[in-house]
């Protein structure tokens, strides 16, 4: 990974709707779909977007596409203003929306040259794509099931190598095997020198390829951070079975600032979720006689959860 | 470099064949049977004086034709056009992009390197194409059916109105369409596209019908370029074409600002 940036988001806030007093009564609705949103996606990264349904991913994608006017905020693609210079930047991107739709009457091939004329189709990755995705690309869009339809829109977005990829949950509708082989393409994508922006709700997805995720919440973002990183730093599930004869007081470990949780799953046993910095549980453990002590990084799920909660 | 023109117009060709293939079925029935349906032709060209009838297949200005076979040719035809002219400058330019937005198609679209405006340009033209044969059509079942019923017709006059009813075809399609870039939505778009072209046909017949020297049906794009209007002008009345080709082409520029500098929510 270079530390080139592709992508730079500084302060992008987009809020939908207009509000305005009259005779001090409030008209209209105004909602805040992204605020003051701020992160780079570097060269040659898969950076992942998560965060639940109506948190402002969609709003943050379609804000640096320019399909939304951004109210505040500088957005940068290749160091190119995403507005002022939107056809520069688009000879260069792939886009894959939520739920993407087809041309219901044309066939796979017919999209493939269609699209193609727009951005040229690199023939030697288009191989490596018509190997991965099992679709038929001589069928009517609309005989096809959404998995299959899914499938061709992402041989059409990525058919012509994009220096940049913007994908909207782009794994939805595909079943395991394909995911699977979708994965592969990105790191082969990745590998090749191609910058990777993904959300997804498929927190394993995202753990599985992503090397660093970005959290938003309610339009802001909360969390930046590499998978590792966040895996290692933010938490870690650790059991511990004491001897019966020297049980602790569970609020003596509750109180420990790196202790986020404490449950006792059986009579001697307990389940903690921990923070960063495991040695003042382990000072306060050494007082008692410890039987088994079991320490794991918590998934990406347990991850976003608590951020979440 | 043409490319959204070129796929639109192999996409849109059943639609596009649609307005031609009822001018040459409808008209060319009524040049054909023209020997044999002379009286009733005329008797029913005779009827189209009373102001009931021109408030509602608007005034086709026939006055000046007497009772001929090109009268009674104009009449069908005309009354024909009115009626094309209304649905199509409605229902296709308006829909030209709703029907993208409503299938979302649009959204990979404008990833694409290609300026917004041109994509609905492109689109646009191709509506304009397929809005040629409209004319071509006309003057064909004039020409054929006239020669078919051994009547004389004036070319020159059958050209000049073609060519009215395709820039009224431009002027009134590019209304439609700039609602369609201002609403996005179908319905919205349709139903003020409705509203204007439908205004403005009310206006061109009841004005007609109320107050036939009055200002009212200025304000109507149906008004211009009619039969009366070219044969007095001895060819296209040029300020009626400037009249109806600035509405068009502000409407036109207005449509592809709009959807030039709009957003695209979800």
């Amino acid at each position: 990974m270079s530390s080139e940036i592709v992508l730079q988001v500084s302060n992008l806030t987009k809020v939908y709707g207009h509000e305005f007093d009259l005779r001090g009564k409030k008209f209209g609705q105004r909602v805040i779909g992204a605020q003051d949103v701020s992160f780079t996606v570097k060269k040659g990264e898969i950076f992942g977007f998560l965060g639940p349904n109506g948190a402002g991913k969609t709003t943050t994608m379609r804000a640096i596409l320019d399909y939304l006017k951004i109210q505040t905020g500088v957005v940068t693609i290749f160091g190119l203003d995403h507005h002022n210079e939107r056809l520069k930047i688009r000879k260069r991107i792939g886009y894959v929306p939520g739920d993407m739709a087809l041309f219901e009457n044309y066939t796979g091939e017919e999209i493939l040259e269609y699209f193609g004329k727009f951005r040229p189709i690199d023939p030697d990755f288009l191989a490596v794509l018509r190997a991965n995705f099992r679709v038929k690309l001589k069928k009517k869009i609309k005989s096809l099931s959404k998995g299959n339809r899914q499938q061709v829109g992402l041989i059409a977005s990525l058919a012509s190598k994009p220096d940049f990829l913007i994908l909207d949950e782009p794994t939805s509708g595909l079943d395991p095997l394909m995911t699977a082989n979708f994965h592969k393409i990105l790191k082969t994508l990745k590998k090749q020198g191609s910058t990777i922006f993904l959300s997804s709700h498929n927190l394993a997805e995202v753990q599985a390829i992503c090397d660093r995720v970005g959290i938003i919440k309610e339009g802001k973002i909360i969390l930046v951070e590499s998978v590792e990183v966040l895996k290692n730093k933010f938490l870690q599930k650790v059991k511990i079975k004491f001897d019966s004869s020297s049980l602790p007081d569970p609020s003596e470990i509750e109180q420990l600032k790196t202790v986020i949780s404490v449950e006792r799953i059986h009579e001697n046993t307990f389940s903690l979720k921990i923070g960063e910095g495991i040695g003042e549980l382990i000072k306060c453990l050494a007082k008692y006689e410890v039987k088994r002590f079991t320490c794991e990084d918590a998934s990406l799920e347990e991850i976003f959860l608590q951020y979440y909660q | 470099m043409v490319n959204v023109y070129l796929k639109n117009m192999k996409k849109s060709w059943f639609v596009g064949l649609i307005g031609p293939a009822v001018v040459l079925m409808f008209v060319g029935l009524i040049g054909f049977g023209y020997p044999m349906m002379k009286d009733i032709i005329l008797e029913r060209l005779e009827q189209m004086q009373n102001p009931i009838m021109t408030a509602i297949l608007g005034d086709l200005g026939l006055e000046g034709l007497g009772f001929t076979f090109e009268a009674a040719m104009f009449m069908y035809a005309g009354g024909t056009l009115n009626i094309l002219v209304l649905f199509i400058s409605l229902f296709i330019p308006a829909r030209l992009l709703s029907t993208e937005v409503d299938k979302k198609t649009i959204d990979v679209m404008l990833s694409f390197p290609i300026p917004r405006w041109r994509y609905l340009a492109e689109k646009f033209a191709v509506y304009l194409t397929y809005n040629i044969l409209l004319p071509i059509s006309i003057v064909s079942i004039f020409v054929f059916s006239s020669i078919v019923a051994g009547e004389t017709i004036s070319v020159t006059l059958v050209v000049n109105y073609s060519i009215g009813i395709w820039l009224q075809l431009f002027a009134l399609g590019a209304i439609s369409l700039l609602c369609g870039a201002i609403f996005l939505d179908s319905s919205k778009a349709l139903t003020a596209a409705g509203v204007i072209v439908f205004f403005q046909y009310f206006l061109d017949s009841i004005g007609g019908l109320l107050d036939p020297s009055g200002i009212l049906q200025y304000f109507s794009l149906f008004h211009y370029m009619r039969i009366g209007s070219i044969l007095d002008a001895n060819m296209l009345p040029l300020g009626e074409v400037l009249i109806v080709l600035s509405v068009g082409i502000a409407a036109l520029i207005s449509a592809l600002t709009v959807f030039h500098k709009r957003e695209f929510a979800i």
